[in-house]
């Protein structure tokens, strides 16, 4: 059975990544939903009001068993092109897309899917998915190398401890997401573990 | 780390243009900044900012009714690819602007010469000057750090969906005059040295400066892997495993040329080393495919070239026939796996310069 959310959401970012990226990995689709999952509970509302689930890999990758239905749904009905494990929205899914967006049901989700995607002018997607690694969750799950689900109640409270301290300096009104979406991945990337890792700052020579 | 450091939120919060754009100009300024950031992208897929002489301006008004400013000799266009056409077309483009009109369109000029602190108030500004990116708040200068200054502007970094493509931007970005930090270590006598010896063991060296690499540029996509055990003789080099996909790749560096060490013994690395090396890489690809049979794995020959002609151990320089000698020196294979074998990509050779001495 398709989700309705997850089959607007990767239409959604398809649409916003095929702009800056030209076409869309499946792994992008599933990362850049979380990160809009996440922007949501900075606006203090409850994960479960994204209406599906999130787990994570023991590589430490963000996957939804929704998302991948209604990718590959859309594959089925040619609302998205899949060419060597790259997707890219046709004209028909573009048209999908259009119309669904007008809906109520769907339009709350966009501010938080526009931002989470508009990171990618501003970092390069590595860089975006090593940063969220060092995410509380993200981070436990790859260190004992297990897959599981992924903001349970638990784990919730961490993550709006950590966006209430970010919202009390940006503040929780702001519209564009893009700004704590990035303050929030730089926070992440400057952490300790993350600077002994293997990442791209600072490897060149000017 | 579970809890944000407050002091270490507002540090970064003032340090980021972003913030500072919304702080300065409001939610608007952020919209506004948005639309530049996706101009800036689409510009450097097709000017190369290395060969911006001067300056590159590029504004945006706040005011969305407003038209292009009041300055002669504008040109418009609807796509950015045919703006960067017309830029590379001028050879002496030296101080140019772009605004962004609110429609979409961009209006360009080669000669600008409007003093821009006319427009901090009233727009998004963004300047490319000597591969420093740089916003305009409100009359001050916000500069984007750039994690990897290999390319001259932040967003031109790339997003490479094909390896290959990352491979070759790596061979002639990075490795061609020694440009990475990291992989610049592997020349006995380091940064400063005349790049004719390697060090004793570069491999590892080499290995990191190409995992890096690849972990910024593949995207959020794949998983870069150093040394990754496929027999038990001697792991791959760098294993790229695609995400939810059956797509793996297995990287071999081999490197030619000389290397020192600390007593001045030189071990030398011919073209035979690169043929021993697609040997081993063949034989990888049987052993992996032996272990996961329904994977599409493909095999990579990256060879590093550091060979120059003549040097011994007592060599202090080079000239540039010698040091160029090996630069267009393709190496034979055979057998050639990438003729006879689907799982085989060709064999990618970087030459890597020295410095050499005019003669």
């Amino acid at each position: 059975m398709i989700n309705p959310f997850a089959y607007f959401d990767s239409l959604s970012i398809c649409r916003r990544l095929q702009d800056t990226l030209g076409n869309t990995a499946i792994a992008e689709i599933y990362l850049f939903a979380y990160l809009a999952c996440l922007l949501s509970l900075y606006k203090k509302l409850p994960a479960s009001s994204w209406e599906y689930q999130f787990s994570i890999t023991k590589e430490g990758y963000p996957y939804s068993v929704a998302l991948d239905t209604s990718v590959q749904d859309h594959i089925n009905s040619g609302l998205l092109d899949s060419k060597e494990y790259y997707v890219e929205l046709t004209e028909s899914g573009d048209e999908v897309y259009n119309q669904l967006r007008t809906l109520e049901l769907n339009n709350w989700r966009e501010p938080f899917i526009e931002g989470a995607c508009s990171t990618i002018l501003a970092m390069p997607i590595g860089i975006i998915r090593k940063s969220l690694s060092q995410e509380p969750e993200i981070k436990s799950a790859l260190e004992l190398s297990q897959s599981r689900m992924l903001l349970t109640n638990a784990e919730q409270s961490i993550i709006y401890e950590q966006f209430s301290t970010l919202s009390s300096v940006i503040g929780i009104e702001v519209r564009e997401l893009i700004v704590p979406a990035l303050v929030w991945l730089k926070c992440l990337s400057e952490q300790e573990g993350f600077k002994s890792g293997s990442q791209a700052i600072d490897i060149s020579r000017s | 780390m579970i809890y944000l450091d407050p002091n270490k939120v507002k540090e970064i919060v003032n340090s980021l243009y972003v913030s500072q754009i919304l702080e300065a100009y409001g939610e608007t300024g952020v919209t506004t900044l948005r639309d530049i950031l996706e101009t800036l992208h689409k510009l450097f897929q097709f000017i190369e900012p290395e060969l911006v002489k001067g300056s590159l301006l590029v504004f945006k008004l706040l005011d969305s009714n407003a038209g292009p400013i009041d300055l002669p000799n504008p040109q418009r266009f609807t796509n950015p690819q045919y703006l960067a056409q017309e830029y590379a077309t001028d050879s002496h483009p030296y101080n140019s602007a772009v605004q962004i009109c609110s429609n979409g369109d961009l209006m360009f000029w080669k000669d600008f010469n409007l003093d821009v602190t006319q427009l901090h108030d009233r727009a998004i500004v963004y300047l490319y000057k000597n591969r420093q990116d740089i916003f305009f708040i409100r009359g001050n200068q916000c500069i984007v750090p750039n994690p990897s200054p290999v390319y001259a502007s932040f967003f031109s970094i790339p997003t490479f969906r094909l390896l290959r493509d990352a491979l070759e931007n790596y061979k002639w970005r990075w490795i061609r005059t020694s440009r990475c930090r990291i992989f610049c270590t592997v020349w006995h006598g380091g940064e400063e040295s005349h790049r004719l010896f390697f060090i004793n063991g570069p491999e590892s060296t080499m290995r990191r400066s190409l995992v890096q690499f690849l972990d910024t540029v593949l995207g959020g996509i794949a998983e870069i892997r150093p040394e990754q055990v496929i027999d038990e003789t001697h792991p791959v080099d760098i294993k790229v495993t695609w995400m939810f996909s059956n797509r793996l790749a297995l990287v071999e560096i081999k490197w030619l040329g000389k290397s020192i060490n600390d007593e001045g013994k030189i071990v030398r690395h011919t073209d035979y080393r690169a043929r021993e090396g697609a040997q081993q890489l063949a034989e990888y690809l049987d052993e992996n495919y032996a272990e996961v049979p329904t994977h599409q794995t493909r095999g990579y020959l990256v060879v590093i070239d550091g060979r120059r002609r003549g040097l011994s151990s007592s060599s202090k320089s080079v000239n540039h026939r010698d040091g160029f000698w090996y630069e267009d020196k393709e190496i034979t294979y055979n057998p050639a796996f990438h003729l006879i074998r689907e799982d085989f990509e060709e064999p990618i050779r970087m030459f890597t310069g020295p410095i050499c001495r005019v003669d």
